[in-house]
């Protein structure tokens, strides 16, 4: 029997109960696997449930309806230590994310120290070995997060998220927050490590242009539901859905001559009553 | 707190409280009488060389009594404050970090506690444990811990909302795990500071018993006791009050004193910091534009305590026109459209630099007031930290509407009405009605759009104003500021980091890097052939995010790396002193770093470059 592949969602849905009886559906019935060293690109707008799917995914948001099971463990709460160590998240802003109260290497190391209970002198040289591996200096893990810029603390968040060796990376808009010339280098980054270590990555996006050199996959979110899942070159050429090419056609391109006229166009389609969507 | 010694004042509350301490823990042996020793023939004879505080009426030396003394009124007060802290730092953690039920539970009890009046509760303990001692003071803590506890509740709730706090889960670390490890350190400073206050009023409860007779049984000394013992004679000798009232007044004092120097020290010292003015150089002008000219900015620098963050901008806007402030983060746009506006944030100064709107010199800030609003609106990239939530979308535009131009309410309203129509709402009249966390982001940016076309304005600042909505909702507001632009004329002032966006909507283009513009331009010319490293490193990373016709990737080889610049922006006070850039630059040469470079115009561009020759770019 071949290996489970790493991640696999069958039928998912999220469900919030409120009070007074309100509900929200925040992800209705999505399926899709992951292949070891693969991208699926998950873009949707806020509201669309991509992020909900990558809680879910690490045991943050319940799962109300379907499975979820990473390397062939169903996702459940009491399962979330064990599921700790084959499925790890990158969030999207590097400030809110790390503890300012603790060093660089605590903030790496604090599943070791938690469940392993190593001393420094363990963890310290996997700790350097890792922070290398991401681009900063060895000596990084005895300095404060306030000491980094938004891209070194998104490369510190990376390196959180591969010290317990995971299968999985749940990547959550890991570049939005960040400059262009600094996304490119994040983005090469999360692909030369995957390359290395054979990781395989969900990478959640509202932008399909951030994750066109990542995706192997694309999967487009639309209210919850998944409207369109294909190869990433067939949903950028020829996308089946029209909320695809919707989301394609709204990105700018940094072009003034091409941009001019598609921009225009929409400002006299709009003058001719068009409904704005938001 | 390493902080406090630059503090005067609270490093001395902090000695005051050290000395104090100090006499009490080693009292016994400091007193230069028995506390309890009586000389009735030297009662109340004053100051003097054998008793320099004086003698009290039963001919026991003051000193002394206040030094032994120290003691039981300093294990009251601790006592207190161990409470105080223990119960609420618990209880105000477990109702933050669990929130829901728990949390309405114990915030009703902490309410409750809070509401009961303390002096009754303490009459009543005084009632059951006569004799005083340390009993009412624990009872004291526990009425009083609801303070901090609600402190360290709001703390926790921000908190708990940090990712790592997510992160930490997502690690399987247990609830006990993550509040000990991160949430505790967070509401460390703010208890302090509660702290600190609360020993104040710890020890005027705690010598206010001894007063009343409800503190150590007599002849055990106490602070409370000996103005108890004075005030008796206050008619025969009044000399007796003065040391134990002010060596209540001093403690109370040093505790306050150290709780505002720690809560300074916790709030961060950049306000406080002094300025160090710089030398002003004249910078080559941006853009001299022809003779209607909206907005002039000329050599506009601003500092902050660490350094200048923008150096000698200077840029013209013509009416109508749309002009990019493009950079990377940390590179000094927002500022520049902050000091343009007058509204800095506290700790930074403009030191130097005029601004002209229509032709007039509006440099003074009352000028620059006056303008705000009304000739220039503001958009910044948060919809939702601009517009308040105590109100409606309508009552608050209206009342932009009525300050600005000096309308009567009825017609505020109806501008209000056609300045959400303008702004393209669906449905602008129910809208209108809501409040702004009932707006999705894309309308609460045409709400804020709407709010800075309150004073009809002649120029409009837009700070990242697509950069947090869904690429659907950019789009759309891109296409409302092309409606108006055209309907109104209005000139924008747009910042942002996506060359979509500047080539969507902009005429010319600022590249500013490490506080310096860098580059100006036409935005058509820009894009075909920057002259500056800089520039040409944006676009290029910019293009080759987005190029489609890049190889799809393939699983278990890694893409082709993406074009970027390498290195981060010089933080402020770390500017090299040529060309800023030389360090992550591909054509550094010595010449770049010798001495400040001008900015030289070549053709349409204007740049900061020794090698003005233009670097082969391709477009498509």
């Amino acid at each position: 029997m071949s290996a489970p592949s790493p991640l696999e969602v069958e039928h998912l849905s999220v469900v919030y109960e409120g009070r007074w009886r309100s509900r929200l559906v925040a992800v209705s019935d999505v399926s899709f696997t992951l292949e070891r060293g693969e991208t699926l690109a998950l873009v949707g707008e806020s509201g669309s449930g991509k992020s909900t799917i990558g809680k879910a995914i690490v045991g943050l948001a319940p799962v109300s309806q379907g499975t979820v099971r990473v390397a062939g463990v169903p996702v459940r709460p009491a399962a979330r230590r064990e599921l700790a160590r084959m499925v790890q998240l990158v969030f999207q802003d590097p400030y809110s994310s790390l503890d300012p109260t603790k060093t660089v290497g605590h903030t790496i190391a604090q599943p070791l120290l938690v469940h392993e209970r190593l001393s420094v002198a363990q963890w310290g040289p996997r700790v350097r070995d890792l922070l290398v591996r991401v681009g900063l200096p060895g000596d990084a893990a005895r300095r404060y997060p306030a000491e980094f810029s938004g891209g070194q603390r998104q490369r510190i968040a990376i390196a959180r998220a591969l010290i317990v060796q995971p299968q999985v990376v749940v990547c959550d808009e890991p570049v939005s927050a960040l400059d262009l010339s600094v996304q490119a280098q994040i983005l090469n980054l999360l692909s030369q490590l995957q390359a290395e270590l054979g990781l395989s990555y969900l990478f959640i996006s509202h932008d399909l242009t951030v994750v066109r050199r990542l995706a192997h996959r694309v999967a487009v979110l639309w209210a919850g539901h998944l409207v369109e899942l294909g190869p990433a070159n067939e949903v950028y050429r020829q996308p089946q859905h029209p909320y695809t090419r919707a989301l394609l056609d709204a990105a700018p391109v940094a072009d003034p001559a091409v941009q001019r006229g598609r921009s225009l166009a929409t400002v006299l389609h709009r003058a001719d009553g068009g409904r704005p969507l938001a | 707190m390493r902080t406090v010694p630059r503090r005067p004042l609270a490093a001395a509350g902090a000695c005051w409280l050290l000395l104090v301490t100090v006499v009490a823990v080693f009292a016994p042996w400091i007193a230069p009488y028995g506390s309890e020793d009586t000389d009735l023939g030297v009662a109340l004879t004053g100051p003097g060389r054998a008793h320099p505080l004086g003698v009290d009426p039963l001919g026991r030396d003051e000193l002394s009594r206040l030094i032994v003394g120290s003691r039981v009124t300093l294990a009251g007060v601790g006592i207190a404050l161990a409470v105080f802290v223990v119960v609420g730092v618990a209880a105000g953690l477990v109702a933050g970090y669990l929130g829901g039920r728990t949390d309405r539970v114990l915030t009703r009890v902490l309410d409750l506690v809070l509401a009961i009046p303390a002096v009754l509760v303490l009459l009543a303990v005084l009632s059951l444990a006569p004799g005083g001692g340390l009993v009412p003071m624990l009872a004291f803590g526990v009425l009083s811990a609801p303070v901090s506890a609600r402190v360290v509740r709001a703390t926790s709730l921000q908190v708990r909302e940090e990712l790592y706090i997510a992160a930490a889960r997502a690690f399987g670390l247990s609830a006990v795990q993550i509040v000990l490890r991160h949430v505790l350190r967070r509401v460390v400073n703010p208890t302090i500071v509660q702290a600190a206050i609360f020993a104040g009023t710890a020890l005027i409860v705690q010598t206010g018993l001894a007063f009343l007779g409800f503190g150590p049984r007599p002849p055990a000394p106490s602070w409370g006791g000996s103005v108890q013992d004075a005030s008796e004679v206050i008619n025969r000798d009044p000399w007796l009050l003065y040391p134990c009232g002010l060596v209540i007044a001093l403690t109370v004092l040093a505790f306050g004193l150290v709780g505002d120097g720690l809560r300074d020290a916790s709030a961060g010292r950049w306000a406080t910091e002094r300025y160090l003015p710089s030398r002003s150089r004249r910078g080559a002008a941006a853009e001299p534009d022809a003779a209607a000219v909206l907005l002039s900015v000329r050599d506009l620098t601003v500092d902050a305590p660490v350094g200048p963050l923008i150096q000698d901008v200077s840029f013209d806007i013509a009416p109508g026109e749309a002009l990019a402030l493009v950079g990377e983060s940390g590179c000094g746009k927002s500022i520049t459209a902050l000091a343009t506006l007058g509204v800095l944030p506290a700790g930074l100064r403009r030191v130097s630099g005029t601004i002209t709107v229509d032709g007039k010199d509006v440099t003074d800030p009352a000028r620059l007031a006056a303008v705000r609003g009304r000739r220039i609106g503001y958009v910044c990239q948060e919809p939702m930290t601009a517009l308040d939530p105590t109100f409606t979308v309508h009552a608050q535009l209206a009342e932009a509407v009525r300050h600005h131009r000096g309308v009567g309410r009825a017609e505020a309203g109806e501008i209000a009405n056609t300045l959400l129509a303008q702004v393209r709402i669906p449905d602008p009249t129910a809208v209108a009605a809501r409040y702004p966390h009932q707006l999705s982001g894309g309308l609460a940016q045409r709400a804020c759009l709407a709010l800075a076309l309150a004073g009809d304005p002649a120029l409009l600042i837009a700070d990242e104003p697509t950069t947090a909505l869904d690429v659907r909702v950019q789009a759309e507001i891109l296409a409302l500021l092309h409606t108006l632009r055209r309907d109104r004329g209005l000139a924008v002032l747009l910042i942002t980091h996506d060359w979509g966006v500047v080539a969507d909507q902009c005429d010319r283009a600022i590249v500013l890097y490490a506080g310096q513009i860098v580059e100006t331009g036409p935005v058509e010319d820009l894009f075909r052939g920057p002259r500056h490293p800089y520039t040409q490193g944006l676009l290029a990373a910019s293009r080759s995010l987005a190029d489609p016709d890049a190889a799809p990737p393939r699983i278990g080889v890694a893409a082709p790396p993406l074009v970027t610049i390498p290195g981060v922006v010089p933080p402020p006070g770390h500017w090299p002193t040529g060309c800023r850039f030389a360090d992550r630059c591909p054509h550094a040469a010595p010449a770049c770093r010798a001495e400040p470079i001008e900015l030289h115009r070549d053709g349409p561009l204007a740049s900061r470059c020794v090698l003005s020759a233009p670097a082969p770019t391709t477009t498509r």
